[in-house]
């Protein structure tokens, strides 16, 4: 696991400044709570929004409950903002950790030592996992750890199961920009179409509910199987979870045969 | 494939190509490329940019799949056993780029595990060797020192096989004349080195035999001295007094001769024999014989291949 051990060194800073700029915005988020608690007339302001609207800012969910816990971090911290961070950490990821140094060049020696291209590309992967999974542990650990001391009750098999569906999504788009990454070695491509299918996602998704005719193609969003249906509240169907977990293992099976059958991009 | 290995005891070439032929798309990398390299010899490999000799050794190394034709190295298939092949062979790039963030000790450290090796007795002696400073961060770093780190981690696991594309590109003279050293002690001991470079006056100065590639084709393969015979020499003479031009002119193997006042200029195929005995009937003041240039080389070598088609 040298390479592995080598990707996640070097990205240990960066991580830190993510855990630690996503937990300022959980904490603010999570103080914030008490003073919306019991103000039931915030609830009646949102009856006059244009449902469309809500649905884009709250991951599809229309009918929520500001003054509950789940509902208000729900809307405010996982439906949205959440997992745009852990995409965006993934993605990146994704996208710099082949094809990035593959342009830069510094792929080419690495290559010219005994590994697989399959080695290198799957531990690259498992770095991914890694560390979309401790930005989700750690945001979770402090939103809900604030939590406590702000009396926010959610059920504990909830949040977890809440946490499984970021970590899957993050996960999912992360190994697709690999993929796109190991197919084409450009990092802006594995990027770009990354990122596209990633906001295409959010708004078939948190769109579905409210607009008829998207109705019917809800099923193809990530989202929707992640976090469509409020997990802090109503949990995680087990379907859910191997829809996800089977987007990401075809995305990173995808990756290792792009990344296996082509010529490495010389500098 | 077969190659021409017949017993098992026989040492199979240190790489061998069979009509090798790269193309991207529909852009040449190379052409039908026959290559033959024993073991324990320093193989020159000559070219101007462009010309092939890196998309050669990527795929060699099965960065990039050939297009049509096949390639052994150290007797292991280059598609199918690359893994075994880059155990045993040291490769330094010629667009060296290593992960700046790192000391060169990290780097190499790390390089080493990637081997699965921790001995790493071999990396400090070829940094003091080359006064390599093993902790500054590899930004920190000349093109040159960089270059130092790159010779180190090809040589540090003493392979059977080491690739070197332009490798002295950057180091000083001194370092360079201390990587020929280490390149006859490599061999000394029955390493095998591909050296490419587009400088005749590196590879002449440390390999045996040379193959020369142009437009993705290989046009000769020789032994050093062989190349260097049939290379042009520029000869300019003076001399005390003015000296008829004819004299020369006729000369077998000399063509473009000029005279002004008591200069001469000409350039010379094969001996200088001739020359040198028609100046001694004068009074020579200067006598400067100089090797064409490398492109002035491979003009030549050219026109000769195609006549010989």
């Amino acid at each position: 696991m040298e390479i592995a051990r080598r990707a996640l060194l070097d990205r240990r800073r960066s991580l830190t400044w993510w855990i630690v700029g996503s937990a300022i915005y959980a904490v603010v988020i999570v103080v914030s709570f008490p003073s919306v608690r019991g103000q039931d007339e915030l609830n009646d302001l949102m009856d006059d929004y244009p449902p469309e609207l809500m649905a884009l800012f709250a991951g599809g969910e229309t009918t929520f409950d500001l003054t509950a816990a789940a509902d208000y971090l729900n809307s405010q911290l996982f439906a949205f903002v959440l997992p745009l961070l852990l995409i965006i950490l993934a993605v990146g990821f994704g996208a710099a950790s082949v094809a990035g140094e593959e342009e830069r060049g510094t792929l080419e020696l690495v290559m010219s030592y005994p590994v697989t291209r399959g080695r290198v590309l799957l531990e690259k992967a498992a770095v991914l996992v890694v560390l979309v999974a401790i930005l989700a542990t750690a945001t979770y650990v402090v939103t809900f750890g604030v939590g406590l001391i702000v009396d926010v009750d959610v059920a504990l098999v909830d949040v977890a199961l809440s946490l499984v569906g970021q970590i899957l999504l993050g996960i999912t788009f992360g190994f697709f920009a690999l993929a796109v990454g190991a197919f084409s070695g450009s990092r802006v491509l594995a990027i770009a179409v990354a990122s596209g299918v990633a906001a295409t996602s959010y708004l078939v998704g948190s769109l579905a509910p409210v607009v008829s005719w998207l109705e019917p193609f809800k099923w193809v969003s990530l989202f929707y199987y992640a976090t469509g249906d409020n997990p802090l509240a109503n949990g995680l169907p087990l379907g859910h979870v191997i829809v996800l977990v089977g987007g990401a293992a075809a995305a990173l099976a995808a990756a290792v045969v792009g990344f296996a059958r082509r010529d490495l991009r010389g500098r | 494939m077969s190659t021409s290995v017949d017993s098992d005891t026989a040492v199979p070439p240190a790489i061998e190509t069979r009509a090798l032929t790269k193309y991207y798309g529909t852009v040449r990398g190379i052409e039908a490329v026959d290559l033959v390299v024993e073991q324990g010899e320093v193989f020159g490999f000559l070219g101007p940019n462009g010309a092939g000799k890196t998309t050669t050794i990527r795929t060699l190394l099965d960065f990039h799949r050939p297009t049509s034709g096949t390639a052994t190295v150290l007797g292991l298939d280059s598609r199918v056993d690359y893994v075994e092949i880059h155990c045993r062979t040291g490769y330094l790039p010629g667009d060296l780029e290593l992960y700046d963030r790192l000391t060169g000790r990290a780097l190499t450290n790390w390089l080493a595990r990637l081997r699965g090796t921790e001995d790493l007795s071999e990396r400090d002696s070829l940094a003091e060797r080359f006064r390599l400073d093993l902790d500054r961060p590899i930004r920190d770093l000349s093109k040159g020192n960089r270059q130092k780190v790159g010779v180190v981690q090809a040589f540090m696991h003493m392979p059977e096989l080491y690739m070197l594309d332009e490798p002295t590109g950057g180091l000083d003279p001194l370092m360079q004349e201390e990587f020929r050293v280490l390149l006859r002690e490599v061999v000394g001991r029955g390493a095998t080195v591909f050296l490419s470079s587009h400088s005749l006056d590196e590879v002449e100065r440390a390999a045996d035999r040379v193959g020369v590639i142009r437009d993705g084709r290989m046009i000769i393969v020789d032994s050093v001295k062989a190349l260097r015979a049939r290379a042009k020499r520029h000869v300019v003479m003076r001399f005390t007094e003015a000296v008829d031009r004819a004299e020369f002119a006729n000369l077998p193997e000399v063509t473009d001769v000029t005279a002004t006042d008591q200069e001469l200029r000409m350039t010379v195929s094969g001996s200088l024999d001739a020359v040198v005995k028609t100046a001694s009937r004068h009074t020579v003041v200067d006598f400067v014989s100089q090797p064409a240039d490398l492109e002035e080389i491979f003009i030549d070598v050219y026109r000769a291949s195609g006549e010989n088609v």
